[in-house]
């Protein structure tokens, strides 16, 4: 655990500090991916490791998120919880973007993966993430021109 | 730090510096944009430089067997309450996990060495693993070794032993030995492919606070093997006055 901590640990935490430029954040979020790993036990077996990091931290991160716009919305009337404000470029390219669509838009967008790469890191095939990746494009040109048409 | 759109992505760098990628069309393809790419060099420079975070594992041991949620966190993620409870659950947790951490397989020559070798392979069949001393490995199988000090700087020599009499140099390829950081894991650029000849071989690190002559290591090694019969599993220390780190692997028929 401590040899694999010691590896990737600095690479862990630059990509939970990307996604949600919050340094204290971002160390939660690394620790989480580490208590994961730690729970595979002796199981730990990927095509890639380096992929199995990226996809935990990219769903931890934005299970922080998440956590922090549904305690928001439900339970407005207790004390604030810290609220957890992912990056710039994070925030536009989630702003109003459904959940299942979120994560391949962080590895497309923001990571600019090719095809093949996501694939690997989701255990998807070439295919599905292509479909995907047209959903996701077809969502931003319809929430960029639904805006326009209401103008008009 | 941000890549130029024909860039590989920073998935890809780091697949490539952990080893992912080793003998495969898209290692060769990324060398060659390194090579003529500044901006991705500094990328990579970059990664390779970064420090990691501080190892709280007190913490992520107590947080992993108390099946705490990670995807909601909840009173976890209120700071202070967190603090205190890493710090009254870290000195238990500490000592149990010290009592009960793995003990070093005794294939690896601990004696106070000043680094430790790791040694990855890629099998003739595809996968990519680390592996432990005394593994099972086969003709055509190529490994790479990283090695971590916890000095600050240590200066390395890497040589193999094989059950035919020879000893290889493995890292450097020539000239005295290499200086290496520490503190941090550092992957060698030397990959090595096993060539047919079937029986143990060992793998030796030796470490200094200063520059060693890597030829009489060798000198020392073919001493070493010769004394003990030529089998490099029964070799001990080659007495280079330097620390050192032995892993020992068997090649046996795919």
């Amino acid at each position: 655990m401590e040899d694999v901590y010691r590896r990737y640990g600095a690479m862990v935490l630059r990509r939970a500090r990307r996604i949600l430029a919050d340094d204290q954040l971002a160390h939660d979020a690394c620790q989480d991916v580490f208590v994961q790993l730690l729970r595979l036990g002796q199981g730990w077996k990927t095509p890639s490791q380096v992929g199995w990091l990226f996809r935990t931290t990219t769903n931890c991160c934005l299970n922080l998120i998440r956590g922090t716009r549904r305690r928001q919305r439900f339970l407005g009337m207790l004390p604030p919880p810290p609220v957890v404000t992912p990056s710039l470029p994070v925030q536009l390219l989630l702003r109003g973007l459904p959940e299942h669509l979120q994560e391949i838009a962080i590895y497309y967008g923001l990571d600019q993966m090719t095809q093949q790469e996501i694939a690997l890191v989701l255990g998807l095939c070439q295919k599905t993430v292509s479909n995907r990746i047209g959903e996701l494009r077809a969502w931003f040109d319809e929430a960029e021109t639904a805006p326009r048409e209401k103008q008009q | 730090m941000t890549k130029a759109p024909s860039c590989p992505s920073e998935f890809a760098l780091e697949r490539l510096r952990f080893g992912e990628l080793s003998g495969s069309a898209q290692e060769r393809l990324l060398v060659a944009h390194l090579e003529g790419c500044a901006e991705c060099r500094q990328r990579q420079h970059a990664f390779a430089e970064a420090e990691p975070p501080r190892l709280d594992s007190a913490a992520i041991w107590s947080r992993a067997s108390a099946g705490h949620r990670i995807t909601q966190p909840s009173w976890w993620h209120r700071r202070p309450m967190r603090w205190y409870a890493i710090a009254a659950a870290g000195v238990t947790a500490a000592a149990v996990f010290a009592w009960l951490a793995p003990r070093r397989v005794p294939d690896t020559l601990t004696k106070g060495s000043a680094a430790q070798l790791r040694v990855i392979a890629k099998l003739h069949n595809g996968p990519v693993m680390r592996i432990e001393p005394g593994a099972q490995l086969s003709p055509g199988d190529r490994l790479r070794f990283e090695v971590f000090t916890h000095l600050p700087e240590a200066s390395i020599a890497l040589i193999m032993l094989d059950s035919a009499g020879a000893v290889t140099r493995l890292a450097p390829r020539e000239g005295p030995s290499v200086s290496i950081v520490g503190q941090r894991p550092v992957l060698l650029d030397e990959a090595v492919e096993l060539d047919g000849a079937l029986g143990g071989e060992r793998i030796v690190l030796v470490s200094c606070s200063h520059a060693v002559d890597v030829n009489e290591v060798v000198a020392k090694a073919r001493r070493a093997l010769a004394d003990v019969g030529g089998d490099p599993h029964r070799v001990d220390r080659l007495g280079t006055g330097c620390d050192e780190e032995a892993f020992s692997i068997t090649k046996v028929e795919p």
